[in-house]
């Protein structure tokens, strides 16, 4: 990708007001390993009982594609990735550096 | 609520809602702190009751010159925004109670105050003044922050601003050339007038390719400006359009488009606030295509969602704002880790981002499902597909990147103070409302312009958003996992406002530079002319050129004696040839 040189990631670790000291006094639960991911299964198993919830209840949508088992979730998940992806190509078009403007 | 304030009325009725607030303005600048602190929060209070005590179907008018000006007019539908814009007044003040920039408050209360006037406005001119004045008050809200950035976009949303304004007035005049009358009614789009107005109210309400003004100037004015500004001017557009042109289908691809292409730029954006200027543009959509429909349905979801918008948008520019006053940046490249130190700003956080999603039992579901149902049942298939795909980009990048960003993500360490109590109390009651109104949608549903038949809560609705949501939420985590997510970067994005910040400039500066170098080349060329006639002129006429050298006596008493010579030979011939006599 051709980026500009301007545009940097985040600041680094090495000039934050962080040390790891700081971070382990302070640690939560989030902090700690495997954490994230019981959030994630929590999600899943969610996301899973939502889609199985279309078996509780008769459809009546205005198309027949609302009908559809899973419809919401396939579209939800659908249009996110490809809302993302197609943000990101966008970013080559009209990203520029921080002072662009100036 | 009316009946009991009736005895009210006669005070009530002294003054247009909203001109409470204009007037206040300028004893609050004087006042010692802590009273004008009271007087202000006691300001939209005191407003609201006021509106409340006004019944439906008052009219008070001002007659000037040969014209009658309906200056305050109460309906269903300007009540609905007359209430939502006391509290949002009532929020915002609180939120601000700290600052100490007095010319700050008086510019907020006097932008309310006119916003909160425009609504009631009756006719056309009335509106226009208020709607100027909106434009004229709360430009110094983005001024406040006092950087050079802040005061070259204040100038360029004063000028837009001013723009919508005087298109407004000019299809005002139109408009009463054609029919006589400036009343404030429905208008559609048959006559020259009406697509002047349109285009006016178009440019507030952030229509596409004119919405640039709003992402340019919201993220710089001061944090409690900003939440001011996110409250009225657009929603005062969307009232506008509500009343005017309710029922125009064009407004259905405009409204369309407008959720759709903003959440592109929100999901690349780095600064925090201004995402949120993105998903204010994309909520706006919402309402524009709601009023495209014109259903009983499709309006009361359009003004319910208004409401309820008004609320969690404030919620979520009060976050960032106390994120920003705490930790000096809202950049998602430069936060992360702030729950740990600021835990409840991050609580009211999350639940504004829910609002905005339109979780179940929060405000944004039982507002936004109505526009849907509407486009559902008017069959407009491609725009309700635009709006789910839009309902899932909002989680996206307001539900999530959102707190995420700022709250969760990689923990960089900051350990700042929680918000002001004062902020916190603000975010706490625009969250309260934001679940309030979810839970119990019958006190919303109440005060909407038509009778509301819709049921919310229905096992379909709550399953299919439900679904919309938890997978958009799982793409977040595919996408954060497999490190396809774009990182926050510091950068900016370009949007429609490079035209007149990049494009524009740049072309005149290459104008200018080609009317130079014509310039330059004009008297260069003139210049040679010069030299060359110069040349010349040195070359023969010097007094070292061939006619400039001094000759000899000889020679000139010579020229002299063959001159007489000629003479003397041409007088002789005359008299030869003269005829005798």
């Amino acid at each position: 990708m051709s980026m500009d040189p301007k545009i940097s990631k985040g600041t680094d670790a090495g000039d934050m007001p962080t040390n790891d000291a700081m971070i382990t006094d302070d640690e939560r639960w989030l902090d700690r390993p495997g954490s994230v991911d019981t959030v994630i299964r929590i999600l899943v198993f969610l996301s899973v009982a939502s889609v199985l919830a279309d078996f509780t209840y008769e459809k009546h949508g205005h198309w027949g594609f609302q009908d559809w088992f899973g419809f919401d979730a396939a579209y939800g998940f659908v249009a996110c990735v490809a809302l993302v992806i197609a943000a990101k190509g966008l970013r080559v078009l009209l990203m520029r550096g921080e002072d662009y403007y100036d | 609520m009316t009946e009991s304030l009736a005895p009210m009325l006669p005070l009530a009725a002294a003054m247009p809602p909203g001109m409470l607030l204009m007037l206040a303005a300028i004893p609050v600048v004087f006042l010692p702190r802590t009273i004008s602190n009271i007087v202000m929060l006691l300001l939209p209070i005191i407003g609201l009751a006021q509106l409340l005590a006004l019944p439906i179907g008052y009219t008070d008018t001002v007659a000037i010159f040969d014209y009658t000006l309906e200056v305050t007019r109460v309906d269903a539908l300007s009540r609905v925004f007359g209430i939502v814009f006391h509290l949002a007044a009532f929020m915002g003040i609180l939120y601000a109670l700290h600052v100490k920039d007095r010319m700050q408050a008086a510019a907020a209360l006097i932008y309310v105050g006119s916003a909160i006037a425009a609504v009631f406005a009756g006719d056309l001119i009335t509106l226009f003044v208020w709607w100027e004045l909106t434009a004229l008050s709360s430009v110094f809200l983005i001024w406040a922050s006092r950087t050079e950035s802040a005061l070259r976009a204040g100038q360029r949303y004063l000028i837009i601003q001013v723009t919508s304004g005087l298109l407004l007035l000019l299809g005002a005049i139109l408009l009463h050339a054609e029919s006589g009358s400036i009343v404030f009614e429905h208008i559609g789009l048959e006559s020259a007038g009406g697509w002047f107005v349109f285009m006016a109210f178009g440019i507030k309400a952030c229509f596409p390719l004119l919405h640039g003004w709003m992402k340019d100037s919201y993220p710089e004015a001061t944090i409690t400006g900003t939440v001011f500004l996110s409250g009225f001017t657009t929603k005062l557009a969307i009232y506008a359009l509500a009343r005017g042109f309710a029922g125009t289908e064009i407004l259905i691809p405009i409204g369309a488009t407008m959720t759709a292409f903003p959440i592109f730029f929100a999901v690349i954006e780095n600064d925090l606030r201004r995402v949120l200027a993105y998903s204010l543009n994309n909520q706006l959509g919402y309402m524009v295509v709601g009023i495209g429909i014109g259903t009983e349905l499709a309006l009361n979801g359009a003004v319910a969602h208004v409401f309820a918008h008004v609320i969690y948008k404030a919620l979520l520019f009060m976050s960032m704002g106390a994120v920003l006053l705490r930790v000096g940046t809202v950049k998602g490249s430069e936060l992360g880790g702030l729950y740990k130190s600021m835990p409840w700003t991050t609580v009211f956080c999350i639940i504004g981002a829910a609002s905005i999603s339109a979780f179940p039992l929060t405000s944004g579901f039982v507002t936004k499902s109505m526009i849907l149902t509407a486009a559902a049942d008017g069959h407009y298939l491609i725009p309700f597909l635009i709006l789910l795909f839009a309902s899932a980009g909002v989680f996206h990048h307001s539900g999530i990147k959102i707190p995420f960003f700022a709250f969760f993500a990689h923990d960089r360490g900051f350990r700042v103070k929680e918000a002001p109590l004062n902020m916190l109390a603000a975010m706490a009651i625009a969250a309260f409302f934001c679940i309030g109104i979810g839970v119990f949608p019958g006190i919303l549903y109440k005060i909407l312009p038509y009778p509301v038949e819709y049921v919310p809560y229905t096992t379909s609705h709550v399953v299919q958003m439900l679904q919309l949501l938890l997978f958009s939420a799982l793409a977040f985590t595919f996408l954060m996992k497999t490190k396809l997510y774009p990182p926050e970067l510091r950068s900016v994005v370009l949007d429609v406002d490079w035209v007149w910040r990049k494009l524009l400039p740049e072309a005149w500066s290459r104008v200018a530079e080609v009317w130079l170098m014509g310039q330059i080349a004009f008297l260069s060329t003139a210049n040679k002319a010069r030299l060359r006639v110069l040349d010349f002129t040195s070359a023969h006429l010097s007094p070292w050129s061939r006619l400039g050298e001094p000759w000899p006596t000889g020679a000139t008493a010579m020229w002299a004696a063959m001159l007489l010579l000629a003479y003397l030979y041409l007088a002789f011939q005359n008299l030869a040839t003269r005829p005798p006599g």
